[in-house]
């Protein structure tokens, strides 16, 4: 609609996928500032690649595929360092190493304030998990997103999304299991 | 889709991670909770739940883990519009440049020939102002049409026409990123009250976006609100101001005795519940109860009702203080409990200003700013049926006094008009519950509509309720008796009802103890302006 003479379309795209897309990035990063940075970047590119756009699918396929694509890009750059695992890995094998990586990733004060106990016990299991899985669990639990597009924007077999994302769901309900123990027994310390 | 449950699903057992075959993966509850797989496959594994226990309390298991998730989300920074302000900008000259359809090649020679045509004639006789001379009142800039008031104007024609130059500027101001981002807001709220809501909230929310109201009241009404509870509660130091209002308005003088014993014992309850929330070291705890938020909040609002006293004044200081470092962490209504207190000991001594004017801003934001959460899922915690009458009522009223403290009026006043049609939608689903009229009157009376008789009716109905027969809900008794100004209708008649108050048994805890004494302070405490007028 944008190439053929609304102008106001992408500004309706704009309004339809900030927010969504803002929550998929941070959901990735960690970092309110540069998951900002990114959804402007993706609503350029967006803008710069629709001369290019073909409407043969969904326009919601194409925004996702663009901002996967940008994503993989970014952190891809943003690894100082080449960090191997294997793709059945689901959780990284050390919990600190992975979420380390981005420059102001670590919660301010106020945020450590605003999140809860269980919030940053959310974080940390979500954290934990390793790239692919933590972009599978993303699309399919944040975005709402078939396991076929998932398959399709990440080129990769429909039985490896699932797969991931089981996993995914394994290790997050494991991990969060032995937050909660972990909470109990140092309230119990605590209180002895 | 094989419908076996698979065992090598351990998040640990890489061999089933990368499976190509599609048909290899046996579906999870998660599958089955996403609606991943046609139509028969859902219902297949649906069936295969009903008949399964174990699968059942596996899928309650993933549909917590889930939604607790889901919470998971990040607020934008107020930078945030902007940057996204800068891109549709950006694709506005981009559409001009790549996609706007181009004039045919030989039209722009003939349109520059009839330019210069027109600059010529203009250029040699034709006399511009001229049209400022016969017209004063109209001038046209750049296609524009321009009233210009200058009837009453004595300035010159060169300054009219200056008036006229600066009314165009004005008309092509850009949107800043703050009303483009409320201008969002309004449509997102505007679609989500479209969908789904009742008549009663689409139209409080169309109502509060076309009542503009008198600006200049908007800020003065509330700072001089302000004022006034500043003044009355040093007047209400004087033992002889309390009895003389208790005995203007027909009550027992001895009622103050009793509201000085009851703020002694809540001040000195208030302490230890302050210490006992600080460890030694001095750091507070950050998780805060219900319970303990309301003693503290209420506890709070007692002793400014019960008029300042040497001996309370630590216990006010320290209460402050603890809501004011507690009051980050809390939304919803819990913060609207939390502000309730600050609010009142803001004004009558202007601690914790700044917490009240950020945290005031975040109620207003909470309610009218569209996330995730908010609006595109679900109504606003404060706009949702569960939440308590009495806290909406209490943020009615918080909201009124909000302005004083440097937050726009009109979001305010907004913000309340969408709390009354909740408030209303609960009286048309047979829920004409005393909580639900008393909120009304007490945090949106000034909102209520006169002219189709809406106050007058709830001032009437509520008369049905004793307020000893309300007792134990002293919540709801103290929003009905000040709301209920002198003068109004009923208000003698509540008077003598407040009356019986004094003869019921103490209450054991401390929030529904100072509601009982804020109830039985009403005549000094409960109505702004009228302890002024009273002691002239």
């Amino acid at each position: 609609m944008y190439r053929d003479g609304e102008p106001q379309a992408f500004r309706q795209l704009v309004d339809l996928y900030r927010d969504r897309m803002l929550q998929f990035f941070y959901r990735l990063c960690w970092d309110r500032q540069r998951s900002e940075d990114l959804t402007q970047d993706l609503f350029l590119k967006l803008m710069l690649g629709s001369k290019r756009y073909r409407p043969q699918g969904r326009m919601a396929t194409f925004v996702y595929r663009v901002a996967t694509n940008l994503w993989i890009d970014h952190y891809r750059q943003q690894r100082p360092r080449p960090r191997f695992y294997s793709f059945d890995q689901v959780v990284h094998a050390n919990d600190d190493s992975a979420p380390r990586q981005y420059a102001g990733d670590d919660p301010t004060p106020d945020e450590q304030l605003s999140d809860g106990e269980e919030r940053a016990a959310m974080r940390q299991a979500l954290e934990r998990l390793t790239e692919p899985h933590r972009l599978v669990f993303e699309l399919a639990v944040y975005q709402e997103r078939p396991y076929s597009e998932i398959s399709d924007l990440l080129d990769i077999p429909i039985g490896t999304v699932k797969s991931r994302m089981h996993n995914a769901v394994h290790a997050l309900k494991d991990m969060l299991g032995s937050a909660e123990q972990d909470q109990s027994q140092q309230r119990a310390g605590g209180a002895g | 889709m094989s419908l076996q449950p698979n065992s090598n699903q351990h998040p640990n057992n890489g061999a089933a991670d990368e499976s190509a075959d599609h048909d290899a993966v046996a579906w999870q509850p998660i599958d089955l909770l996403l609606k991943q797989g046609t139509p028969d496959e859902v219902t297949a594994m649906r069936n295969e739940v009903n008949g399964n226990p174990r699968k059942a309390l596996e899928l309650a298991d993933t549909i917590t883990l889930v939604e607790q998730f889901r919470l998971l989300s990040v607020k934008a920074s107020p930078e945030f519009a902007g940057k996204l302000q800068d891109v549709a900008l950006h694709s506005d000259r981009f559409y001009r440049s790549h996609f706007q359809p181009q004039s045919p090649a030989w039209l722009m020679p003939i349109v520059s020939g009839l330019a210069a045509a027109a600059t010529f004639l203009l250029l040699w006789g034709f006399d511009v102002a001229q049209v400022w001379r016969s017209n004063p009142e109209l001038t046209a800039v750049a296609g524009h049409e321009i009233r210009t008031s200058l009837s009453g104007m004595t300035i010159g024609d060169d300054r009219q026409i200056d008036v006229g130059s600066e009314a165009a500027v004005v008309d092509e101001e850009p949107i800043s990123p703050d009303q483009a981002s409320w201008e969002r807001a309004v449509t997102e709220i505007l679609a989500r009250l479209d969908k789904e809501t009742t008549d009663n909230l689409r139209d409080a929310f169309r109502n509060g976006m076309n009542q503009n109201g008198d600006a200049l009241k908007q800020w003065l009404d509330p700072s001089n609100a302000m004022v006034l509870l500043r003044l009355e509660h040093e007047l209400r130091a004087s033992a002889d101001v309390r009895v003389r209002a208790l005995r203007s308005r027909g009550a027992l003088a001895e009622v103050d005795d009793l509201v000085q014993e009851l703020a002694d014992g809540i001040a000195d309850e208030m302490l230890r519940v302050v210490a006992v929330q600080t460890d030694p070291e001095g750091s507070s705890q950050l998780h805060v109860s219900d319970e303990e938020l309301n003693n503290i909040s209420w506890g709070v609002r007692a002793l400014i009702a019960s008029g300042s006293s040497a001996y309370r004044a630590n216990a006010l200081r320290n209460g402050g203080e603890w809501l004011a470092r507690h009051v980050p962490q809390l939304t919803g209504e819990r913060l609207v409990i939390a502000l309730s207190g600050l609010v009142e000991l803001a004004a009558i001594s202007g601690q914790h200003f700044e917490a009240v004017a950020e945290h005031g801003q975040r109620l207003v934001d909470d309610v009218l700013q569209p996330s995730d959460e908010n609006w595109r899922r679900r109504l606003p915690d404060l706009l949702a049926g569960h939440a308590a009458a009495g806290n909406l009522g209490e943020a009615g009223r918080i909201l009124a006094r909000l302005p004083a403290f440097g937050i726009a009026p009109q979001r305010c006043k907004l913000v309340r008009q969408l709390m009354l049609g909740q408030l209303r939608d609960r009286r048309t689903t047979a829920q004409d519950r005393p909580e639900v009229l008393a909120a009304m009157l007490y945090g949106c009376g000034d909102l209520l509509d006169e002219a189709t008789g809406e106050l007058d009716r709830i001032g009437w109905q509520l008369l049905r309720w004793k307020p000893t027969r309300l007792a134990p809900d002293f919540g709801t008794v103290q929003q009905i008796a000040w709301s209920r100004a002198p003068g109004s209708r009923g208000y003698t008649r509540l008077q003598r009802e407040l009356r019986q108050l004094a003869i019921l048994p103490m209450p054991d805890n401390l929030a529904s103890r100072s509601a009982f004494l804020m109830c039985l302070a009403t005549n000094f405490a409960g109505h702004v302006g009228s302890l002024l007028l009273n002691d002239e």
